[in-house]
């Protein structure tokens, strides 16, 4: 375990990820973090500011200068700001003069020298050199390297009383089939879920729970980051995410030191899961959207069924974080304008992204399955907020093409069946029986009727009417609605939550049904009460419809609905 | 070969004559001694050839049965005894054998068997008036037998049958009169003729009808004074018949076409449109006829009855028509003239009987060219209507389509639309087949000059830049397919594939004649086969593969649904107006 531990440790190389980890190690072993990782620089050379007693020694001040990676010469002096040599000659000539807290300047203060690796050889004698020579009264330097932290790790996080051997066997196990995303995904799920179970327990259960989380996929982020291959990875953040969440939600509204404690490691959990979900699109699929059909070639995929499953997935991914995106944008104070434009572009990047990839990868104008549903409906959302009413009209309308033409020539139409063998054969028998079977019920026709319906686009509204009426009136039209049970269950999907309206009948206008849909929202209050929603956290609902397949609840599209007069309510 | 005889007679004796002869068979070329053995050894009384043969059946495994039966059909014409039990053996093996084409050839040897004595007939159409039903199929060959020995006499009982009131009777009585050899004789045909005109205006039966147009084809082919009186009851009776008599037509017309004079002719072309799809022997006897018609130098006429056919039963395929698309695909201008045509025609049946032209091997196609007395080139919406034509019928076979797009453009000097056809090789054609087809439209791009040589530059430089694009994209282990979902591909193209490949073991010819063995460790197999005498004959086989590759267009996995709904819009769309 030690190893796995020294090999994510020095896996860390960007500036950011190693401070991700530290604060948390130190506060889990019982240290005071009193001053954490800023973006930008230094605080006079120090990452971390810390104080208390390790191992049961003398309480201590520990003052951090992170370096990732191994140390280098050219890391120890070169010319970066970020040199190792000239930050700790800013802690010994400004930090501890000038900003060491007044409490903490009675106390002996150690300078530590954290690094993910190792110190190299050629660095080695001036670092000793250097520590000899300001090792006087209270100041001590002490060498934290890979294998140090890992010790550490292993100590407070992982160690038997903390982490069962099964968890243990989860974690190793997904780590070894990296290869086999489901399967690594499936044994992360397992270690997840059972550290996730200590949201019953008490709070420091809960906190190093969420901090072993926090650590757990760190650890499965570097090595899948090491195999070039992040797909477990990422879905294995979206369920840490949301997990986390499931524990941390009794704590928001709360200002104790244990949800503040709480907090926080959210805050790392989220850090983490945007590095690797960013990670993965920047990687794997930003730079392709906008070549002709490259993302469909480049699944390998063995018939047009896998093609059109992994590209509906990527849809569904980069829409999320083209909505979490939005979600940054709309969080900018107003008066810091370099940072709303930044996330604005960002925001506009994955609308463009997402443009780009149904423009160039024509399986996604119609789906496969019918619970694609929810990566469609996440996909408009963020078109709808950059405008895109035209995009959005032309997709719809090509995909409702598509959807009738499958259904006259009995081709692959979307269906309600699930299983992957089930769909290779679909459609395999032209029989009533079957089609009735295989389309008994659709979340997706309804879903392009109310975007229809909110664009004001009445031929796509007719056709899907047409398409009911003609062809699928067997076919049980319903959208779904978070009901009392849902904020026990959405996060974790422990068990079946929320409501269906169901028998949705389009032989009605675009407004007539609008308004028994939405109407519907004010009946079915309970996704206001969500508390992704009430914390304004709400892409995790979008997060979480994604993750467990439940299509996205209409109160998150209440504000793209236009009144009669053209603005929105 | 006094041994052979011993054979058959102590096979007789323990009831495995057939056996005996099956088993002789496979010796040598032995028929004619075998016939020669077993006639005599029936005749001697050493044995009951007739007894044995009734009691063969065509069982599909044991004694091949038409070989075997072929033997005694040799012996039939010279057999001696009771000709009520050799009738009844002879309809016995008739009908044993089914619907196969050999099926009659037993009853042509008792037409033999007839010949050799009058009385032979005479007795024969005795039993076959006490038992209409039993052994009306009989009448034919007796009355042959008696037209051999005795023509005044049994025309004359012929032309009375053809009155008589069982229909079984009264068609093969009008059908015998075909048997006549009019050649042969100076007998009037007066007496045959009136009975036919009788019978048409009388009766309505088709299969009676088609025996009237088979008997005064046989009149009007060489009696030349009676030749418009048999023209004319051909044209009656294919005007009050149906599918009998439409098929007596299509046979005239297929074994005759070149002795056929002009006005039958032309009658028989005017009727034969009428054939339906269901009727495929028909059809193809049609297809022989327009096949001899065309090699002739006649292909107006014999193209004019291809349409019509094509065009009056939409759901027709060119392959019905036997040997059509063969004779087309060999005779190449006029193979790209009625491509050309049939494709600009933008009509459905026609269209897509144009695709059926070529040859199916190549796999992606042979190549092909426009004829430009078919087209207006300077008409740019009738060359692009003509362009996706080509593209929705010939997509699965990528060398004709663009081998005919390549000579399209060539005809064309208008550059916009020049440009509109590039695009269309480009996409669909060349961003399917980015193998074969992407080297032979390099071939004809270094072999072409001017304008084309540029176009076909563009179109590969853009398929190129596709591919380039794809290419860059490297491998993204992220996005790839799971290994469940390989491995349960892999089980359902397996299971797919055993399916069809047994379907199509069901269908095979060659399969259902021979016997099938598995080697489990080798490519070499030696086998023993045994005569009838206990002797081996080793014979060694060597084993080699089989096997076939063809490119599947790449958009059918991208975009399938698009690929498809693209193709029958070109395929469906009308020319515009």
């Amino acid at each position: 375990m030690k190893l796995i531990l020294r090999e994510y440790l020095s896996s860390l190389k960007e500036r950011g990820e190693l401070d991700a980890v530290l604060p948390d190690l130190l506060s889990q072993m019982g240290l005071n973090v009193y001053s954490r990782p800023q973006r930008g620089t230094r605080q006079d050379g120090v990452d971390i500011g810390t104080v208390g007693s390790i191992d049961g020694g003398a309480e201590k001040v520990y003052l951090f200068s992170i370096k990732p990676g191994n140390l280098t010469r050219r890391d120890w002096s070169g010319d970066s700001p970020q040199s190792l040599r000239p930050s700790l000659v800013q802690i010994i000539d400004a930090y501890i003069p000038g900003r060491l807290p007044v409490e903490h300047r009675d106390k002996e203060i150690v300078i530590c020298i954290a690094i993910g690796g190792d110190v190299q050889e050629q660095v080695r004698t001036d670092l000793a050199g250097f520590m000899s020579q300001n090792t006087k009264g209270k100041i001590s330097f002490e060498e934290w390297n890979g294998d140090r932290i890992a010790s550490y790790i292993l100590a407070n996080f992982l160690r038997e009383d903390l982490l069962p051997a099964t968890a243990r066997s989860s974690l190793r196990k997904s780590l070894a089939l990296l290869d086999e995303p489901d399967a690594a995904y499936r044994h992360f799920s397992h270690l997840i879920t059972s550290l996730s179970s200590a949201e019953t327990l008490g709070n420091d259960q809960k906190i190093t729970a969420m901090r072993q989380m926090n650590i757990c996929l760190g650890v499965l982020y570097a090595w899948a980051n090491e195999a070039k291959n992040t797909e477990s990875a990422y879905r294995s953040a979206e369920l840490t995410l949301l997990h986390a969440w499931s524990i941390a939600r009794h704590h928001l509204d709360q200002d104790t030191k244990v949800a503040i404690a709480i907090k926080e490691t959210l805050s790392s959990i989220f850090s983490m899961h945007h590095l690797i979900c960013s990670h993965f699109l920047k990687e794997n699929v930003m730079p392709h959207v906008g070549k002709t059909h490259a993302l469909s070639s480049a699944t390998r995929g063995n018939c047009s069924l896998d093609i059109n499953l992994k590209l509906f997935d990527l849809l569904g991914r980069l829409a999320l974080d083209g909505a979490w995106a939005y979600w940054g944008w709309l969080r900018c104070p107003e008066d810091d304008v370099e940072k709303r434009t930044s996330m604005q572009n960002e925001t506009l990047g994955y609308v463009d992204a997402v443009k780009k990839i149904i423009l160039n990868n024509p399986v996604l104008l119609l789906p496969a399955k019918d619970d694609q549903a929810i990566d469609i409906s996440i996909a408009l959302s963020l078109l709808r907020v950059a405008d895109e009413d035209e995009s959005i009209k032309s997709w719809l309308g090509e995909m409702i093409g598509r959807c009738t033409f499958s259904y006259a020539m009995n081709r692959a139409y979307p269906t309600i069946l699930d299983s992957y063998v089930d769909l290779l054969q679909h459609p395999k028998s032209t029989d009533s029986e079957y089609r009735q079977r295989a389309n008994s019920a659709s979340v997706l026709y309804p879903t392009i009727a109310l975007w229809a319906g909110l664009l004001n686009d009445e031929e796509i509204y007719s056709r899907v009417s047409h398409l009911q009426r003609e062809t699928l009136p067997y076919c049980t039209f319903q959208l779904w609605y978070p009901d009392d049970r849902s904020e026990a269950h959405f996060y974790k999907n422990t068990s079946g939550h929320g409501l269906s309206i169901a028998n949705l009948s389009l032989n009605q206008t675009k407004e007539q049904f609008l308004e028994q849909i939405f109407q519907e929202c004010q009946k079915s209050p309970q996704c206001r009460e969500l508390s992704a929603v009430k914390f304004d956290w709400w892409p995790l609902v979008l997060m979480a419809c994604r993750h467990y397949r439940f299509p996205v609840p209409l109160h998150l599209l209440e504000g793209l609905r236009r009144e009669p007069d053209g603005s929105s309510s | 070969m006094s041994n052979l005889r011993e054979i058959l007679v102590d096979a007789y004796t323990k009831g495995s004559l057939i056996q005996a002869i099956s088993d002789a068979l496979r010796l040598a070329d032995i028929e004619e001694e075998l016939a020669f053995t077993l006639t005599a050894a029936h005749n001697d009384g050493d044995l009951n050839a007739i007894e044995a043969f009734s009691a063969f059946k065509n069982t599909g495994s044991g004694p091949r049965f038409f070989q075997v039966r072929a033997v005694f059909e040799n012996c039939i014409p010279n057999l001696s005894g009771d000709i009520v039990a050799l009738m009844g053996c002879i309809l016995h093996l008739y009908r044993e054998a089914g619907q196969d084409m050999a099926a009659s050839m037993v009853l042509a040897s008792f037409a033999k068997f007839c010949e050799k004595d009058t009385s032979r007939t005479e007795a024969a159409l005795k039993e076959i008036e006490k038992d209409q039903m039993a052994y009306a199929d009989l009448l034919i060959p007796a009355l042959q037998g008696g037209f051999y020995t005795d023509l005044p006499a049994f025309l004359d009982q012929a032309v009375q049958l053809t009155k008589h009131k069982n229909i079984e009777i009264k068609r093969r009585a009008v059908l015998s009169l075909s048997n006549i050899k009019w050649a042969d004789t100076n007998h009037s045909s007066e007496s045959a003729l009136v009975a036919l005109e009788q019978i048409l205006e009388n009766e309505n039966d088709d299969q009676t009808l088609s025996g009237v147009i088979h008997s005064a084809h046989k009149i009007l082919e060489v009696r030349v004074d009676s030749q418009s009186r048999a023209l004319n009851a051909i044209k009656k009776a294919l005007q009050k018949g149906g599918d009998q008599a439409l098929h007596q037509a299509a046979m005239i017309f297929a074994f005759n076409t070149i002795k056929l004079s002009q006005p039958l002719l032309d009658l028989l072309l005017d009727s034969l449109p009428r054939v339906l799809p269901a009727h495929t022997n028909t059809l193809r006897l049609v297809g022989v006829g327009a096949s001899t018609l065309i090699k002739e130098g006649s292909y107006v006429p014999a193209i004019a009855l291809i349409e019509s056919l094509l065009v009056k039963n939409s759901g027709l395929k060119l392959d019905s028509l036997g040997t059509i698309p063969h004779t087309l695909r060999e005779n190449i201008p006029l193979r790209n003239k009625i491509i050309t045509r049939w494709l600009m025609s933008g009509n459905l049946p026609l269209a897509a009987a144009a695709e059926k032209i070529p040859s199916t091997t190549p796999l992606e196609g042979m190549e092909l060219e426009i004829d430009p007395s078919e087209i207006n080139s300077t008409d740019s919406k009738k060359m692009i209507f003509l362009a996706r034509k080509i593209v929705g019928y010939f997509f699965t076979r990528p060398i004709c389509a663009a081998s005919l797009l390549i000579s399209l453009i060539g005809k064309i000097s208008d550059s916009t639309t020049q440009n509109n056809l590039g695009r269309l090789l480009t996409d669909p054609l060349l961003i399917n087949f980015t193998g074969k087809l992407h080297d032979y439209v390099k071939s004809r791009a270094e072999t072409e000059t001017g304008r084309l040589k540029e176009i076909l530059h563009l179109a590969l430089q853009s398929i190129d830049d596709y591919l380039k694009d794809l290419q860059s994209v490297g491998s993204l282990p992220a996005l790839y397919t799971s290994t469940a979902q390989k491995e349960a591909y892999a089980r359902f193209m397996h299971s797919a594939m055993t399916d069809a490949f047994k379907e199509a073991e069901k269908q095979s010819v060659l399969l259902s004649m021979v016997s099938k063995s598995t080697l489990l460790y080798t490519d070499r197999s030696v086998n023993y086969i045994y005569g009838p005498n206990g002797e081996s004959h080793r014979t060694e086989m060597d084993l080699k593969p089989h096997g076939v590759e063809f490119e599947v267009p790449r958009l059918e996995m991208i975009d399938p649904c698009g690929l498809d709904y693209t193709l029958r819009v070109f395929r469906a769309e009308k020319l515009p107006s």
